[in-house]
């Protein structure tokens, strides 16, 4: 049953994104107990997706800890009931939230913006609409998109095309700092020419498999806005507009707050 | 709660049993679907072959390589999509009885039946695409409150002569309505 679920699930994502990112609108317009009901069913949904996109990567050996974190006694003895290594327990508890923070901060930063662009429209319906559909399109593209670039920042037969990922990531960052003429640079300085020729099929592939995944992404919060918020074109539009955005928005306040504020004498003053 | 009942699996007789007397049944047609598929095949292949034609149209082959990738994986889906809805379509029934409406399937040994009984129509939705229109045909959805989105509608879709449908389920609307 749930696996006949789950497979109907992909089916949608991937041949269906319509249907997959439609909400049930009669649900969302009962009462608040109905409201709160379909919230609490969304959010095990999204948690779910969660833990399905950071326990593998875990599982491999994925994130490391900077600091050493040790459990507290009244946690270590919690641990101990349910697990033989209340340790590599913890560990491992350490490493799913640190692989699933990425992710989950890029869910938020997209609901954000995503429904931002949906009250500058004019066209929100109400904010469980805005959640159905990120949580949908995050739950599934995004966590490709990310697993993708994992793969992509770690597999030894496409590393040519990770270099160039990165390169691209850097010319985007570099485009903003020209613009803005702050002279300012990135530690590892501007991004050298990666030869292309030396491109794998499988990097190709990987590469071939991340753009189809952000276009996917991009296009299932377009049927959110027009479907769950029964928007127009354009304003589904402004809708992912104002999520595409996101990244040099991110990118302009770091250049801001590399800029305008010294980070390393707030954190040296907050340790005095 | 919503107003239709949507049935998996079982028999055709089961069905049956439930319902009135039929007032009459079709098939969608598969023509409006069939021109997508057309059209999908012209302009993902027209736009595969210029980027055959074009290898250097991104500055490098192989970043050409993936746009092409990406397109060939795009248009795939499509296709087989629109594959899967003629598929489906062929296997589709609309039905009208005297007591309710009825848009069933059969799919590799699983059946599907979407129910709304006559007097809970509360509207039809009758929309015409541009292609629908130069052919004649349409989609009808019946409404039974809340939202065409929600689950209280049955969609008849690319209906054959949709007109001569609406006006027969209005007359059984109105005959219902009236008692008789």
């Amino acid at each position: 049953m749930v696996l006949s679920y789950f497979s109907l699930g992909i089916f949608d994502a991937v041949f269906r994104p319509s249907t997959f990112v439609q909400s049930q609108v009669d649900n969302y317009t009962n009462n608040r107990l109905g409201q709160l009901i379909v919230g609490g069913r969304l959010s095990v949904f999204y948690l779910f997706n969660l833990v399905l996109y950071a326990g593998p990567l875990t599982l491999s050996g994925f994130g490391q800890s900077t600091v050493t974190i040790v459990p507290g006694p009244l946690l270590e003895g919690f641990l101990g009931l349910v697990v033989a290594d209340t340790g590599a327990a913890f560990d491992f508890g350490v490493r799913l939230l640190q692989n699933s923070a990425y992710i989950f901060i890029a869910s938020i930063l997209v609901f954000f913006t995503f429904h931002l662009g949906i009250i500058v429209a004019r066209s929100s319906t109400g904010i469980l609409q805005s959640v159905h559909t990120v949580t949908y399109s995050v739950g599934i593209y995004l966590a490709a998109i990310f697993t993708l670039v994992w793969y992509l920042s770690t597999a030894e037969a496409i590393a040519i095309a990770d270099d160039w990922l990165i390169a691209i990531q850097k010319q985007y960052i570099y485009f903003f700092l020209d613009i803005l003429e702050v002279g300012v640079d990135l530690p590892t300085g501007r991004p050298d020419p990666v030869d292309l020729g030396r491109l794998t099929p499988q990097g190709q592939f990987a590469l071939a498999g991340l753009f189809l995944s952000v276009f996917y992404f991009l296009y299932t919060l377009y049927l959110g806005a027009r479907i769950n918020h029964d928007a127009t074109r354009v304003e589904s539009l402004i809708a992912v507009g104002t999520v595409s955005v996101t990244p040099a928005l991110y990118v302009i306040g770091s250049i801001a707050l590399v800029v305008f504020i010294d980070i390393q004498q707030i954190v040296t003053a907050i340790l005095a | 709660m919503s107003a239709t009942t949507d049935t998996d699996g079982g028999t055709g007789d089961e069905t049956s049993r439930k319902t009135g007397r039929v007032v009459f049944e079709t098939t969608p047609t598969i023509k409006v679907t069939l021109i997508w598929f057309g059209i999908t095949v012209v302009i993902g292949g027209g736009i595969l072959l210029y980027l055959i034609a074009n290898p250097e149209l991104f500055g490098e082959k192989q970043l050409t390589d993936i746009v092409f990738w990406v397109i060939f994986l795009l248009f795939a889906a499509i296709l087989l999509r629109f594959g899967i809805k003629m598929f489906i379509l062929t296997r589709t029934n609309y039905v009208v009885t005297a007591d309710d409406i009825r848009r069933e399937y059969e799919l590799v040994y699983r059946r599907h039946a979407r129910e709304l009984p006559i007097e809970k129509i509360r509207g039809i939705e009758f929309d015409q695409s541009r292609i629908q229109s130069v052919l004649g045909f349409g989609t009808l959805s019946f409404l039974a409150g809340g939202t065409d989105q929600s689950l209280g509608f049955v969609e008849f879709e690319n209906l054959k002569q949709p007109h001569e449908a609406r006006n027969r389920i209005r007359t059984l609307i109105a005959r219902r309505a009236d008692g008789d």
